[in-house]
C-alpha cells in the first residue's frame, strides 16, 4: 500500500465514525511500511481496544456530565454556581478554517467519482462569501453614560422610576434612586446559605417631599420595587430655605457615622458624599456642603442621619417665635443691607437685645457646643511635597501670574501666535 | 472598498521614547519613558491598495467646521431646545474616569480636524456649538449668574482648548459690551479736580 | 552738545524716581495709540456749545447748594442702591435683633450707602498741551523712538503725576493725555480700567448699547475707564444723557450716582422740560421745584432766576414751577398740562384725607 493509500484508509475509517470531535491524523516523514502498520494499528485500536470516550460520546452528553445536577442535589441547593453549557461550535463552519484547507474524507468527500481528492487549499475570497454571519456576543445592552449609576453596571446611583400608583394617587414628578443594593445571606438548616437582595432606595419630587426605605427579596428587581413603593408610603416634607438649601448648619450622628452639614449660598452646588448628593437632588436641595466622618461606608446610617438632621431643622420663623426677635439677614451682594427674614408671628418683639457673644448663628445648632474643626487647605499642597515637585510646578506654570494678562494681549492682538512662540523658544544660532 | 467590511476601530499607540531628545511638550517629568498617546478614532481599517484609492477622501476633515453666525442661529433654534432642553449644554454630560476624584480635563478632543476621543467634551461633540464673542446665549451658559465668574472646566467638563477659547470669547464680548463685567465702584476726590 | 537730559519740570518733587520707556515704532501702529489731538478735536466737535467753551461747569457743579439740590433730586431707593451685585459666593450672616436695633442698622446702612451715590464730576473737556517744555535741537536723533519719563514716586496721585516725552527731534514736552493715562494704568493699575480703550466706547458699539437701554452699565464703565475731563468720557456720558432725555427713561437712572450729572447736563443745556414733565407725572412736586431752582442757579443771569428771587414764598412748589413756565420754558403746553394734572391729583388726595379724618 502506498503512503497515500494508507493515509486515505485511515481517514476513511475515522470519517465513518459519528463523533464530531476529530483531529486529522497525518503521517509525515514515515516510511510506507511503518505507515501501513500504523494504519492497521489505528484501525485496530479504534475498533477493538478503545475504552476512551473519544469518538463515542457527543458534545451534548459531555456537557451534561459536567453541568447537570440531580434532583436530590437541587433540593439541597447544589448547582447554583454551575455555568451553563456552551456551544463551542457556534458560528463555526465545520471543516473550514482560516487557511481554507480541504482535507478529503474529513471536510469533504474523499472520492469524487473515481478520482481521489487531494489535500488542497480553497481561495479565501470564496471562503468569506460563504462564511456564516458573526453573531454578536453582547448579552445585555450598553447603558448610556447619563443613566449610569455611581460605577459600572451596578444599581447604586441609578434611577428606577416613580412609585406605583396607590388607588387614585399617582406619584407625579417623583423620581426614585437606588442608594444601596447588596446581596445578604443567612444560613438555613436545609438549603444552607440562602441569598437575598437588600436595597435602600430614596424617592422624592424635588420640591421638599421625600422618603426612603429598605426592602429585601430573593430577586433584585422585586426588592427594588418593594423598596420604591415602601418609600412612597413613607414620605416626609422637608422645609427648605428659599427652595435651594437648608436653614442652618447642623451635625448629626447615626451610629458611628457623623455628618456635618453647612448651608451654602446660591450657585455653590452640592459638595457632598455621593449618597447625600443623590438625596439632595431628590429632595430639591441645590447648594450644600456636607462632610461624612467615621463610618462613611454605612449607606443606611448616612441616609437615616441626614433625613433626621433635615427634619430636626429649625426654620427662621420658628427661631423668631422662640426667641421673640427679628431674624435679620445680611448679604454681601446687597451691600450688607439688613433684610428681615422672619419676625415673631404675633408681633411681640422683645425689648432687650440678645448678647452678641451668646448668639452665633453659624455654630448654634451643634450639640454640646462642639464646633467642627476647619483646617486651612493649601491648594498647592501636592506641588509642595518636595523641591522637585515645586520646580516642576513652576516650570509647567510659567505664566501662573500672567494668565489674565496673556488673554488680554490676545484680545488686543499683541500676543504672538503659537508658531512664533515656538520659533522664539528655539536656541539662537 | 465595497468588498471590505468597514470596522470602526480605536487604535491606541503609545510611543515609547527612552531618554529622548524629542520635543516632549506633553511630558511632565524629565525622566519619562513614555510620551503621549495618539488616538485615532473612527478610521476605517483598510487595505493598503484601498488607502491609496481613498487618499483624496481622507484629506477632507471629518468634523464639520461651522461659522459663528450659523452657531448663533442654531442656539436660538427649536432643535437646540429639543436637544438640550432648558439646561446648559454641559449639564447632560458625564465624564468617564476611574475612581471618585475626577482628574483635570483633557488638553484637546479634536486632533487634526477630527474627534480623537470616545467621549468628547460638551462643545467639541456638537460641531454647531462655536464659542464666539457674538454667541452670547452660549457664552452665558458657562458664566455663573450669581458670581459673574466663568465656571471651572472641572464643573463643565470642557477640554482645555475649549476652556481657553471660552475665556477669550468672554473677554472679547466684555470688551465690546455684549456681556457685562463686574465693575468696581470708583470713588472721586473732588479736590483733585479743583486745580 | 550739552546732554540736557535733566528736564526742567516744575511739578516734579525733589525726591522723585524716574522711569523711562521707549515708545517703539511698532507700538504706534496699534489702535490705542491714536493721537490725542485727533481725539480732542472730534470730541470737541461733539460737545461744542458756545456756553461750554466759555464757562467751566465744574465750579458751578461743586457749589454746595447745587450739590444739595442734585442729591435731593436723585432720591434714595435703598434696595436699588444696594444691589443686586455680582460678588464671589459668600454665605449670608444672620442676627437676632430688636426693633430698636433693626432701625439703627437700617439708618446706618443708609448712611453707609450714601457714598454709592457720589456723583462723577461734571467737567469740560481738557485741552491738549501745546507748548513744549524745552526745545533742544542739538539732541535730535538720539534714538529712533521717543522716550517717555514717568514719575513713579509713592503717594503721587495719577492726575498730578509727571509724564514727559523727549521726542526724536529733541523736543521735551508734557506727554499727551492718552500717553499719560496709559502710563498711569501701567504703573498704578486700577481695577476696571484697561490700558487700551475698550471697543465698547466706539460709535457702533455705543449706539447698540444705548438702543438696548443699558445706560447704567455704560456710565459705570465710563467712570471706571476714563477721567471726568476726558473727551471720550464726556462724549459717552452726553450721548447717554441725550438718549435718556429723548426716550424719557429717567427712571433707569433715578436713585443712581448718574442722575445728578444727568440733571445738571439738562440744566446746563437749558432742556429740563422732559425731566420736569416726568417728575410732575410721578407727583414729585418737590423734585420738580428743586430742578427749576437748579436751572436758576446754573443760569443766574436768566429771567427765570430773577423771577424766582423775587418770589415772596420760595417754598411753594407750584409757584416756582409757574414762574419757570412763564419765563424760560420751551415746551409750555406739555409742562402746563402735567402741572395741572399733578395739582388736581394732589387736591383730590387732600380731599380724601380730609374726608377720612
Amino acid at each position: 500500500m502506498s503512503f497515500k493509500m494508507a493515509a486515505t484508509s485511515v481517514y476513511r475509517v475515522l470519517a465513518c465514525s459519528r463523533s464530531k470531535l476529530l483531529t486529522p491524523f497525518v503521517c509525515r516523514g514515515v516510511s510506507p511500511n511503518v505507515s501501513q502498520i500504523a494504519a492497521r494499528q489505528l484501525t485496530l485500536i479504534s475498533v477493538r481496544c478503545s475504552t476512551s470516550f473519544v469518538g463515542k460520546v457527543t458534545a451534548n452528553e459531555l456537557w451534561e456530565g459536567v453541568t447537570s445536577v440531580s434532583n436530590a442535589g437541587r433540593k439541597r441547593g447544589r448547582g447554583k454556581s454551575v455555568k451553563r453549557k456552551l456551544d463551542l461550535n457556534r458560528g463555526q463552519r465545520i471543516g473550514m478554517g482560516k487557511s481554507g484547507m480541504v482535507f478529503p474524507g474529513l471536510t469533504g468527500p474523499a472520492l469524487v467519482g473515481k478520482k481521489l481528492v487531494d489535500i488542497h487549499q480553497v481561495k479565501p475570497q470564496e471562503e468569506e462569501e460563504t462564511a456564516a454571519p458573526v453573531i454578536p456576543k453582547r448579552k445585555t445592552l450598553k447603558i448610556p453614560a447619563l443613566q449610569r449609576g455611581y460605577s459600572g453596571r451596578k444599581y447604586p446611583g441609578t434611577s428606577i422610576g416613580s412609585p406605583d400608583p396607590i388607588n387614585d394617587y399617582v406619584f407625579e414628578d417623583f423620581d426614585t434612586k437606588v442608594l444601596e443594593y447588596k446581596m445578604v445571606s443567612h444560613m438555613t438548616g436545609n438549603l444552607g446559605r440562602k441569598m437575598r437582595v437588600s436595597t435602600l432606595v430614596v424617592t422624592g419630587n424635588k420640591q421638599g417631599l421625600a422618603g426612603y426605605a429598605v426592602a429585601k427579596s430573593p430577586m433584585g428587581k422585586a426588592a427594588l420595587r418593594k423598596a420604591k413603593n415602601m418609600a412612597g408610603q413613607r414620605l416626609q416634607f422637608i422645609e427648605l430655605y428659599e427652595g435651594h438649601t437648608v436653614f442652618h448648619n447642623f451635625a448629626v450622628t447615626e451610629g458611628r457615622t457623623k455628618i456635618f452639614v453647612e448651608k451654602m449660598p446660591k450657585g455653590y452646588g452640592l459638595d457632598c458624599h455621593r449618597i447625600i448628593k443623590t438625596i439632595c437632588e431628590i429632595i430639591g436641595i441645590q447648594d450644600l456642603q456636607a462632610k461624612v466622618e467615621g463610618s462613611d461606608g454605612n449607606v443606611q446610617n448616612i441616609c437615616k442621619g441626614f433625613f433626621r438632621g433635615l427634619m430636626e431643622q429649625e426654620t427662621h420663623q420658628s427661631l423668631a417665635d422662640r426667641v421673640k426677635l427679628h431674624v435679620v439677614e445680611f448679604r454681601p451682594e446687597l451691600e450688607n443691607v439688613p433684610v428681615v427674614v422672619a419676625s415673631p408671628s404675633h408681633g411681640e418683639v422683645n425689648l432687650e437685645p440678645i448678647k452678641e457673644e451668646a448668639f452665633d448663628f453659624d455654630n448654634m445648632y451643634y450639640e454640646d457646643g462642639k464646633i467642627p474643626l476647619k483646617k486651612a487647605e493649601d491648594p498647592l499642597r501636592l506641588h509642595r511635597q518636595t523641591e522637585a515637585h515645586w520646580r516642576t510646578y513652576l516650570k509647567n506654570n510659567r505664566d501662573r501670574n500672567q494668565v489674565q494678562a496673556r488673554y488680554q494681549r490676545m484680545i488686543y492682538g499683541l500676543e504672538p501666535s503659537s508658531e512664533e512662540l515656538k520659533q522664539r523658544a528655539k536656541p539662537l544660532k | 472598498m465595497a468588498a471590505s467590511i468597514p470596522m470602526i476601530n480605536t487604535i491606541m499607540k503609545r510611543i515609547l521614547i527612552l531618554g529622548s531628545k524629542h520635543n516632549t511638550g506633553q511630558c511632565r517629568t524629565t525622566n519619562l519613558t513614555w510620551c503621549r498617546t495618539l488616538m485615532q478614532s473612527q478610521r476605517r481599517y483598510q487595505e493598503e491598495s484601498e488607502a491609496q484609492e481613498n487618499s483624496e477622501e481622507d484629506l477632507t476633515p471629518k468634523r464639520k467646521i461651522v461659522d459663528p453666525e450659523t452657531s448663533i442661529r442654531y442656539v436660538h433654534s427649536p432643535e437646540f431646545v429639543k436637544g438640550y432642553g432648558d439646561k446648559p449644554v454641559w449639564f447632560h454630560y458625564r465624564r468617564n474616569f476611574k475612581g471618585k476624584i475626577p482628574p483635570p480635563t483633557r488638553e484637546n478632543c479634536i486632533r487634526q480636524g477630527e474627534i480623537a476621543t470616545a467621549s468628547p467634551c460638551p462643545i467639541c461633540r456638537d460641531e454647531y456649538l462655536v464659542l464666539d464673542a457674538k454667541n452670547i446665549k452660549l457664552l452665558e451658559q458657562f458664566i455663573c449668574p450669581h458670581s459673574g465668574e466663568i465656571f471651572d472646566s472641572m464643573k463643565t467638563g470642557l477640554c482645555q482648548t475649549q476652556q481657553k477659547a471660552l475665556t477669550v470669547s468672554v473677554m472679547r464680548a466684555q470688551d465690546q459690551g455684549l456681556l457685562e463685567m463686574k465693575l468696581p465702584f470708583r470713588t472721586y476726590d473732588y479736590e483733585d479736580y479743583k486745580s | 552738545m550739552a546732554a540736557s537730559t535733566t528736564f526742567r519740570c516744575s511739578s516734579l518733587s525733589s525726591a522723585c524716581r524716574l522711569l523711562f520707556q521707549k515708545q517703539t515704532a511698532g507700538y504706534r501702529q496699534l489702535r490705542f495709540l491714536s493721537s490725542s489731538s485727533q481725539d480732542n478735536s472730534a470730541s470737541d466737535a461733539v460737545s461744542a456749545a458756545p456756553e461750554n467753551e466759555e464757562r467751566d461747569p465744574f465750579p458751578v457743579f461743586v457749589q454746595p447748594r447745587v450739590q444739595e439740590l442734585l442729591t435731593r433730586i436723585t432720591g434714595f431707593d435703598l434696595m436699588k442702591v444696594a444691589g443686586p451685585q455680582k460678588k464671589p459666593l459668600q454665605r449670608p450672616i444672620y442676627k437676632l435683633m430688636t426693633d430698636e436695633q433693626l432701625n439703627a442698622e437700617l439708618s446706618s446702612a443708609k448712611e453707609r450707602l450714601q457714598h454709592r451715590l457720589q456723583m462723577p464730576p461734571y467737567m469740560k473737556p481738557r485741552r491738549p498741551h501745546l507748548t513744549p517744555l524745552s526745545v533742544d535741537p542739538e539732541l535730535a536723533g538720539f534714538d529712533k523712538s521717543n522716550y517717555v519719563f514717568v514719575d513713579i514716586s509713592f503717594g503721587v496721585k495719577d492726575r498730578k503725576r509727571s509724564v514727559v516725552i523727549r521726542e526724536v527731534d529733541g523736543t521735551l514736552r508734557v506727554a499727551p493725555w492718552d500717553v499719560k493715562e496709559r502710563m498711569n494704568q501701567i504703573y498704578n493699575p486700577r481695577e476696571g480700567r484697561h490700558v487700551v480703550k475698550p471697543s465698547m466706547f466706539e460709535e457702533a458699539n455705543l449706539e447698540r448699547m444705548i438702543s438696548e437701554k443699558r445706560y447704567q452699565y455704560v456710565l459705570d464703565r465710563a467712570c471706571c475707564q476714563f477721567e471726568p475731563d476726558d473727551p471720550d468720557f464726556i462724549r459717552t456720558t452726553h450721548r447717554v444723557y441725550n438718549a435718556v432725555d429723548q426716550c424719557g427713561d429717567y427712571e433707569h437712572l433715578r436713585s443712581t450716582r448718574h442722575f445728578g450729572p444727568l440733571a445738571f447736563y439738562l440744566a446746563w443745556h437749558s432742556s429740563i422740560d422732559g425731566l420736569l414733565v416726568d417728575m410732575l407725572d410721578r407727583d414729585k412736586a418737590q423734585d420738580a421745584r428743586d430742578l427749576v431752582v437748579l436751572f436758576a442757579d446754573v443760569h443766574p443771569d436768566s429771567s427765570c432766576a430773577a423771577a424766582i428771587s423775587e418770589l415772596p414764598q420760595q417754598d411753594d412748589d407750584v409757584a416756582v414751577i409757574k414762574t419757570y413756565l412763564a419765563t424760560d420754558c420751551k415746551n409750555k403746553d406739555k409742562v402746563e398740562l402735567s402741572l395741572r394734572a399733578m395739582v388736581d391729583s394732589q387736591r383730590s388726595k387732600g380731599k380724601t384725607q380730609n374726608s377720612s379724618l
